[in-house]
């Protein structure tokens, strides 16, 4: 009995000891110090001396797991058999391509991500660039690629109109980004900077997994989850917005709502639009966010919003007309999407946006209304597909309905849009990157169908420099006034050639990017027939643009606390298109321009200020008296803006006070001219204010 | 009988010698937090904490050693992208810790500690946006245990660095750890594995503010 007793104590006592030794290094060769080895489920490891060297005894025994650990590296297990015999290792552990990868692929793009390394601007430089007021497109105007078209809204992209342009969300398109427009006055954005983690900002070049963009795409990626439950308050010139987060563990719910009115504010500061009604409008979105498992993700956004104003114009024809302009409008948008990791390395994502978007004009006498609806799903998985490459192949459909009437004559379509897209990205160790992707498209109201190629290149060529270049094809389905009057249409069409050279270092970057665009298969307005023939539109319009564009930032390297971007850009582009009666450089394109952003930040003062000078050489304009087309330039355009906050405490609880106001100088910015039928009288086309002031006073206030 | 007594003396042993194994391990590397100097001994403690709060997932201590291990380091990694990964594991194991034992003074001190640190990556553009967060987790550490001597030590740290104009400087930050040290005197941690850190590095801050 006393000898059981003993033998069953034995091996509580007894320890088989197993020495495990050994040398680390990076695939690249280098020694890792301070690498984490250890027996999974143990205490039992030891960490790598300076020489890479690590050795331990355990007391574990059999079928065992070293784990081999660093961060900025995979982690990698190895099968091990512990029986009291020495083990050496001579481990390699590979850079985690998420974090150390130093090729990104860039060739027409500027992204904007607190998460990535190799980024131009962060989201906060969005909200505090001057003249932007918390506008994404404004704030993306200071970058190279972009013309500064003043009288209206949207981004005007190497040479492309706005509507060359579209916005994503989550992966999810965006009908009608902007505020409708309004003859002469630029609309705001309707998303706040604030929602965002990441924008890539791309001016060519984009990849297969977007489409339906001549020029450009501008890649919004929402925050996930707020960090914690609060709610805001703000104040501004013109009205006010209220938000309230409730943050669970894996579950938050924000809810917001705006409303502002322009009366007050436009009877204080000269207006040159002769307004009958000011803008008045309120808006409200809700946001839903869930966190599903380990790495699941469950993402729901919806934001309605209703806005009216009127206003006169002055005929040129008739000195004594002032016809009214009266806009009422609706808009709601919806995006939910899940996303999450399945199979255990598929990077899974399946989403459904719906866009409406109701304008109900009033065009003096005559009624008008323009109502779209979209509705969109896409889904997409993204796999590792080899040891550096990723597949992502994904498919995406949209039916698009809309109605349009004027008066008594109405017009509708219907359209059903498939596309389907795969694309490759692989990398060579860390100095080269590939991506090579494929899209199709078809159209049931066209009844035609594209592929399109695109196919990106960075090569690491030093430390911190990069040469990157694309080439893709993009195709557009032509702007509904022509699929109302065109038969037998097709896609409008770009193909991008871009090459760029850019050096990335911890505070400065430089790019130099240079472009050609090819533009085929244009709607174009053909006469046809005898005498005075009937207007046709077939997409035999063509057109080009090229150009350089070039971007210096010092973000604290010279001086501490400024931080300051230049960017010019050299556009030459030219398109026989439309209503053109010839080949011609379109209105929204200026040859020459120039931003500077300056912004410095006073910690001591815990405030900020910041400036923006634009630069643009003349634009081209109609002049009915000019035998050449467009031959006409509007002088030179400038501004100066300023904005400034202060982050201070009221009652115990966090305000900021932002102050903006865009052309503090009051330069006359001219951006065209109209003329009288008869090409007698002309009347300039100029802002609706000589400045635009903002502020504005947002308290925030936790819960404890 | 016999084979019951021994089946219980045999499983009572195995309990206790998890625990002390785990309070021995956490004991050796608790012993050179405090005067951790160079970079190799701070990652070192980081892979022990780590092995230790990778097993005892039920216990709040191994999770927040191993979140303060990460913490500490952060502040000298000089690579940004490396730098947020760091914070990133503080802050899986602080979260970690927090639901095992929600409402601890010395946890809510460490979620503080995270927060100031996110902001140092990028302070232009986060320092707006998170200092709201790094401040309501600081006055909660204190709230929850104003007998605390560590969170009187890292909010006096703080207002050193903070600009004079600003309402911080030597000053300013002498009370906040002066009261430290009277906090630190009588404060007696509840087992030899409970927070307890920081003497030496206030005796520094203390010699550094007398400093003209």
């Amino acid at each position: 009995m006393k000898f059981l007793l003993l033998l069953l104590i034995l091996p509580i006592t007894i320890f088989s000891q197993t020495k495990i030794s050994g040398t680390i290094r990076s695939t690249q060769g280098e020694l890792l110090a301070g690498a984490n080895f250890f027996i999974k489920g143990s205490y039992d490891g030891a960490s790598s001396d300076v020489k890479g060297n690590f050795e331990f005894t355990t007391t574990e025994t059999g079928e065992q797991i070293l784990v081999s650990s660093y961060i900025g590296y995979k982690t990698k297990e190895t099968k091990i058999v512990l029986d009291g015999k020495p083990l050496t290792f001579d481990l390699k552990l590979d850079p985690d391509s998420k974090i150390l990868k130093q090729v990104t692929i860039s060739a027409g793009s500027f992204e904007a991500s607190d998460e990535r390394k190799s980024v131009v601007l962060k989201p906060l430089d969005i909200l505090t660039t001057a003249g932007a007021t918390g506008d994404l497109s404004s704030a993306l105007n200071t970058l190279p690629g972009t013309s500064q078209v003043g009288e209206t809204e949207g981004l005007f992209v190497r040479g492309g109109s706005s509507a060359e342009t579209k916005t994503i969300i989550d992966e999810m398109i965006v009908q009608n980004p902007y505020f409708s427009n309004v003859p002469d006055v630029p609309q705001r954005g309707r998303f706040s900077a604030i929602l965002f983690k990441g924008t890539i900002f791309s001016t060519g070049g984009y990849s297969a997994q977007y489409g339906q963009a001549l020029s450009s795409t501008l890649i919004l990626k929402s925050i996930d989850l707020p960090p914690d439950t609060r709610s805001s308050f703000g104040l501004l010139a013109a009205g006010f917005n209220a938000v309230h987060t409730q943050r669970w563990e894996n579950t938050a719910v924000s809810v917001s709502a705006d409303y502002f009115n322009l009366a007050p504010y436009n009877n204080i500061i000269p207006q040159r639009v002769e307004w009958d009604e000011a803008p008045v409008g309120k808006a409200g979105t809700f946001l839903f966010r869930q966190k599903t498992g380990k790495s699941g993700m469950y993402k729901f956004y919806g934001t309605f919003s209703n806005s009216q104003l009127s206003l006169y114009q002055q005929s040129l024809d008739d000195p004594t007309f002032k016809p009214r302009f009266q806009l009422n409008n609706t808009n709601f948008y919806l995006n939910t999407s899940y996303s999450d990791i399945v199979l255990n390395d598929v990077a899974f994502f399946a989403g459904y946006s719906y866009s409406n978007n109701n304008d109900d004009l009033q065009l003096n006498t005559f009624p008008a209304n323009r109502d779209d609806q979209l509705h969109q799903f896409k889904v997409k998985g993204t796999k590792n597909i080899a040891e550096n490459a990723f597949l992502t192949v994904g498919a995406e459909t949209w039916f698009l309905k809309a109605d349009d009437s004027f008066s008594s004559l109405k017009a509708n379509l219907e359209d059903k849009y498939y596309a389907g897209f795969a694309e490759t990205d692989f990398f060579l160790s860390d100095f080269a990157a590939f991506r090579i992707g494929t899209r199709y498209e078809y159209s049931d109201y066209l009844k035609k169908a594209n592929i399109a190629p695109r196919v990106s290149f960075a090569l690491r060529v030093r430390e911190d420099d990069q040469i990157n270049f694309a080439y893709g094809q993009f195709y557009q389905t032509p702007d509904r006034q022509f699929l109302y009057q065109g038969k037998n249409l097709d896609y409008e069409r770009a193909d991008h050639y871009i090459l760029n050279y850019q050096n990335i270092g911890a505070k400065t970057t430089f790019r130099i990017e240079g472009y050609y665009k090819d533009y085929k298969s244009l709607m174009k307005r053909n006469i046809t027939g005898p005498v005075f023939g009937v207007p046709e539109y077939k997409n035999n319009g063509s057109g080009y643009a090229k150009g350089i564009d070039v971007f210096w930032r010092d973000r604290g390297a010279t001086f501490e606390n400024i931080d300051y971007w230049i960017s010019y850009s050299w556009l030459d582009t030219e398109r026989d298109y439309r209503d053109f009666p010839t080949i011609a450089t379109p209105t929204f394109a200026s040859e020459h321009t120039l931003t500077l952003v300056y912004k410095q930040a006073f910690r001591a003062l815990n405030s900020f200020i910041g400036f923006t000078y634009t630069f643009s050489s003349g634009r081209p304009y109609y002049n009915p008296n000019n035998p050449v087309f467009n031959g006409d330039r509007t002088p030179v355009q400038h501004s100066l803006s300023f904005n400034g906050s202060w982050l201070t405490t009221i009652f115990g609880n966090f305000a900021i006070v932002y102050v903006s106001i865009t052309n503090l100088p009051g330069y006359e910015n001219i951006y065209g001219y109209r003329f009288s039928t008869d090409g007698a009288r002309r009347q300039e086309v100029i802002a609706p204010a000589l400045r635009t002031y903002f502020v504005g006073v947002f308290i925030s206030f936790d819960y404890k | 009988m016999k084979k019951l007594l021994l089946i219980l003396v045999l499983g009572m042993i195995s309990l206790f010698s998890q625990n002390e194994k785990m309070v021995k391990a956490i004991e050796k590397n608790v012993a050179i937090l405090d005067t951790a100097r160079s970079i190799e001994t701070a990652k070192l403690l980081i892979n022990n904490f780590e092995r230790i709060a990778d097993v005892e997932t039920g216990e709040w201590i191994a999770q927040y050693y191993a979140s303060v291990a990460n913490s500490a380091y952060s502040m000298r990694e000089k690579d940004n992208v490396l730098k947020e990964k760091i914070i990133d594991k503080a802050e899986f194991y602080i979260n970690r810790a927090d639901s095992l034992n929600p409402n601890n003074s010395e946890i809510y001190l460490i979620k503080s500690v995270i927060v100031y640190a996110r902001i140092s990556i990028s302070p232009m553009e986060r320092y707006m946006t998170m200092l709201p967060l790094a401040t309501k987790y600081m006055a909660t550490a204190t709230e929850l245990d104003p007998e605390n001597p560590r969170t009187y030590l890292q909010s006096g740290l703080i207002l050193l660095f903070t600009p004079e104009m600003m309402g911080g400087g030597k000053a300013k930050a002498k009370p906040l750890l002066l009261t430290a040290k009277e906090k630190f005197e009588k404060f007696v941690p509840a087992s030899s594995i409970h927070p307890n850190w920081g003497r030496p590095h206030l005796a520094e801050l203390l010699e550094y503010v007398d400093k003209p």
